[in-house]
């Protein structure tokens, strides 16, 4: 017997009604957890304080936006005592874990500060090489707002 | 340097002296038509009464009582009811005739469309006359379906989607927080988008006042100009019949919670509750209505509490046979949580969780926005005599809000004046001639837009008439825009289109120009987005588009319709958000060449008996980036909305499913997990006189998706609407 076309409706229905379930519940990313802890005072003007990873140390300004996460975190104020975080980063090897301090203005090199960053526990201040493979905690460092470098430090020259 | 306005507009001034004359109150008096409706077991139905020469519409009380005035001579009256064969009725009267004329209609499935359209062409028209796609929506399909807000009415239409408000009409608008849409919105023919951002606001109009609403797919701008690059959606609003009527709708919902305790984020369940009244009196000179209404809600994720308060009326003064004194006005004041973005991993209390999808992140906490909005429009329309209608409206729509958000609060005040002369003629037998002028002037005084104008001027002619068994149409716009005083560019809008009957199907085939002028808000904006900086482009030009379509609608049998079309859009220099990682700026460019082809078929059935209506509408699209060799971002391969609705006597229940395959490509977040999206509503409803009983649930599923990036869409929520009409 030929099947009328309008008997085909509750067919593609129940057909479609056997997907999939949605999104569900997920443990936790591939991610970079620790606690920063602040030295200093908030300088005046600051905007936002984030912390970014790069897989490899920037060499030039292009590198500088070669972080993640994308776009940056920022970090819960107030910027004082100690703070814990995460970031969510995809897996592989990371070769700087930094805090950025921002002024207020435009997301350019001018405004911009390293703050701090992982160090090398074997080897410090050389910054600490980490390698993600799931929820990476205990990367902890210091924050020091009264010893922050510009992107010129890192990237020269200076004006 | 800046140049004054000397524009060579063809402005018609025979339109504006026929429109302002007086009207000969005394040489013509109307006729009118009553009696009742009911269906072939006596029951009374709430049909509608339609004079097809002048598009007047009278509705059938809960008793299947009707009146109806028309103009002296000869009259043609449809009267149709959604589930009911309609009837066509030509009558002779002569002036102060009044006639009773009652009708009973046979319950059949083939009327699964309604007989007459008004967006497609800017007048009556029937709708296998258009020639490009129409999809509508009318008043019991939106009172079956117990929704409670235009945009969820909108959201069932046929190629249409919804992604986070932001409305798409096969692909046209992709996602841009709510900037820039590509898709018109009209309330009773009024432009009605955005001064400032160019988008929607769809709780502009109460969805109690909406009689039905008419989406116009593809280019619409030979008509409409700027924003109508992917279509139109009008909202009609109720006519007001005569005599006194009183409405109440009553709607409790609550939402479910999390499907997992992993995601649970209260302790209670969360509610909607809502309120509206609705009043109206008419007689065969005056008519008024007035609404008002509110509803609060608890959302069904976090920081998500909503308060709407509406207030709405309409007065008509029916000066003379054919001629028709309309005012009509809204506003609405929201103030509503923000959940901007949902939590991740250590954004928030995530419980080990790579995502919270219920929760929000943190730094989001505290964001708010307050949102007041409205429209006042006053029309005449004049029919001074069978072959010419002439219609003059004035309109000002105004926008406010205020957008409270840790540490950097926003607000705007937008408004946007326009104003329309048109006629409406038949110069010989089988041509219709549309002509017409209309200046629109937005202005935005905002802390992230500044404080700029811009201006809109255009004249439009578009004509039908018969050739053979044919119909075609050809048209063009004009607009003239200029921003701030500045020089004026000019952007044309031609359509052609053809429309051929058979037997039992009917060809059309249309080819036409869209456009959309950048929103102030796009050129101006400047502001800071997650630590990028977003920068004005004031040399933003036009996006435009080009759309064909080839559709054709058949009736199978009594049992069995079919609309299918093909439509293939090639869209040149898209206003998109342009992210520069080097410089970590955004800022909206003309970057984008676009080519949107794709496939809508609709099918409507009645398979056991007249009491169940079945339809399916499902839409192919492939989208691409041309400039990126890349599908377009937000953008569904394949969009199906299944549809089923069993009435027996006083009961019905139905049920809508809609699939929207995963977007390809999104913009933010491209390593998000995403899925389909699957989404059952199931209905059940009572009538019985002037009482009116439903329940909705949405989503029954309760199936977790998002369509937008980090944005959680509806759970199963259980809805109730109790409605008494008098």
């Amino acid at each position: 017997m030929r099947a009328r076309p309008s008997h085909l409706v509750p067919l593609a229905l129940v057909s479609v009604l056997r997907c999939d379930q949605g999104l569900q519940p997920m443990r936790q990313a591939t991610s970079i957890s620790g606690t920063v802890t602040f030295v200093g005072a908030e300088p005046a003007g600051t905007e936002d304080v984030f912390i970014v990873a790069f897989r490899s140390f920037p060499k030039t300004t292009a590198d500088l936006y070669s972080f993640v996460p994308f776009p940056p975190q920022s970090l819960r104020r107030p910027f004082t005592g100690s703070s814990s975080y995460t970031i969510a980063v995809p897996s592989g090897r990371y070769e700087w874990v930094v805090a950025v301090w921002k002024q207020q203005g435009s997301l350019v090199e001018a405004n911009l500060r390293e703050a701090g960053f992982y160090q090398d526990p074997a080897n410090p201040p050389q910054p600490g090489v980490v390698v993600v493979n799931g929820p990476l905690k205990g990367i902890d460092f210091v924050i020091d707002f009264d010893n922050m470098h510009p992107v010129c430090t890192y990237i020269p020259p200076c004006p | 340097m800046k140049r004054r306005l000397a524009l060579p507009l063809p402005l018609p001034l025979p339109l504006l002296a026929a429109l302002l004359a007086v009207p000969e109150l005394t040489a013509q008096r109307s006729a009118v038509v009553y009696g009742s409706i009911r269906d072939s077991g006596g029951q009374p139905l709430r049909a509608t009464v339609t004079d097809i020469g002048s598009g007047l519409r009278s509705f059938a009380d809960n008793q299947g009582r009707y009146r109806l005035s028309v103009a002296p001579g000869k009259t043609v009256v449809r009267i149709a009811h959604i589930g009911y064969a309609s009837v066509l009725d030509t009558l002779t009267l002569g002036a102060a005739d009044s006639v009773e004329r009652n009708y009973f209609l046979r319950p059949t499935a083939v009327e699964l469309q309604p007989y007459i359209v008004v967006t497609a062409a800017k007048r009556s028209q029937l709708l296998d006359q258009a020639v490009t796609s129409v999809a509508v929506l009318e008043q019991p399909d939106i009172a079956r379906r117990a929704i409670t807000t235009v945009d969820e009415a909108v959201d069932k239409a046929p190629g249409v989607q919804f992604l986070n408000g932001q409305v798409n009409i096969r692909g046209s608008t992709g996602y841009v927080q709510g900037l820039g849409s590509r898709v018109l919105l009209l309330v009773d023919g009024v432009p009605a988008n955005q001064g400032d951002r160019g988008g929607i606001n769809w709780d502009l109009v109460p969805l109690d006042r909406v009689e039905r609403v008419e989406v116009v797919k593809g280019a619409g701008s030979s008509l409409y100009g700027s924003a109508a690059l992917g279509g139109v959606v009008n909202l009609i609003t109720r006519e007001i019949p005569l005599g006194f009527h009183a409405r109440v709708r009553a709607t409790g919902s609550l939402f479910g919670n999390p499907p997992h305790d992993i995601w649970r984020f209260r302790d209670y369940t969360g509610a909607r509750e809502g309120i509206d009244v609705t009043g109206s009196y008419g007689t065969d000179m005056f008519r008024g209505s007035y609404s008002a209404g509110g509803w609060h809600s608890d959302g069904y994720r976090e920081q998500d509490r909503q308060d709407h308060w509406q207030t709405g009326g309409k007065a008509e003064w029916r000066a003379a046979p054919g001629t028709v004194v309309t005012g009509a006005g809204s506003w609405a004041s929201d103030q509503y949580q923000v959940p901007l973005r949902w939590c991740v991993r250590g954004r928030c209390d995530d419980r080990g969780q790579a995502y919270q999808p219920f929760r929000i992140d943190t730094s989001g906490l505290g964001s708010h926005t307050r949102s007041d909005k409205g429209y006042l429009t006053a029309s005449l329309d004049r029919a001074p005599s069978p072959r010419v209608a002439l219609h003059a409206r004035a309109s000002w729509l105004r926008t406010h809000f205020v957008d409270f958000q840790p540490g950097n609060d926003d607000a705007g005040v937008a408004n946007r004046v326009g104003a329309e002369l048109r006629g409406n003629l038949s110069p010989t037998s089988g041509q219709d001639v549309t002509v017409g002028a209309e200046g629109a002037r937005s202005d935005v005084t905002s802390d992230i837009f500044g404080n700029h104008s811009q201006t809109e001027l255009a004249a439009y002619g578009e004509s039908e008439r018969g050739v053979g068994p044919a119909q075609l149409t050809a048209g063009a716009r004009i607009d003239y825009l200029a921003v701030d005083g500045g020089s004026l560019s000019a952007v044309v809008s031609p359509r052609v289109g053809g429309v051929l009957p058979t037997a039992r199907a009917t060809w059309r085939v249309s080819i036409g120009r869209g456009f959309r002028a950048p929103s102030l808000a796009e050129r101006f904006v400047s502001t800071t987005v997650s630590g990028l900086t977003v920068i004005p482009n004031p040399s933003l030009t036009p996006e435009t588009a080009w759309s064909f379509e080839l559709g054709n609608a058949t009736r199978w049998s009594g049992a069995l319709r079919s609309d299918v079309a093909l439509f293939w859009t090639e869209a040149y220099d898209l206003i998109e958000p342009h992210v520069d990682t080097t410089l970590a700026q955004i800022q909206f460019r003309n970057v984008a060449r676009a080519r949107l082809v794709g496939l809508d078929l609709a099918l409507g059935a009645s398979p056991l008996t007249p009491q169940l209506t079945t339809s399916l509408a499902y839409t192919f699209l492939y989208s691409r980036d041309l400039a990126l060799d890349s599908a377009l971002a937000f953008r569904p391969t394949h969009l199906l909305t299944l549809t089923a609705d069993y009435h027996w006597r006083a009961f019905g229940v139905g049920g809508d499913f809609r699939y929207s395959s995963r977007f390809e490509r999104v913009e933010l977040y491209p390593d998000d997990p995403r899925v389909d999206a699957e989404v059952l509503d199931l209905r059940a409803s009572w009538e019985q006189g002037p009482l009116a009983a439903r329940v909705l649930v949405t989503n029954a599923l309760d199936y977790i998706y998002n369509l937008v990036p980090r944005t959680l869409a509806p759970v199963r929520t259980l809805s109730v609407t109790l409605t008494w009409t008098y």
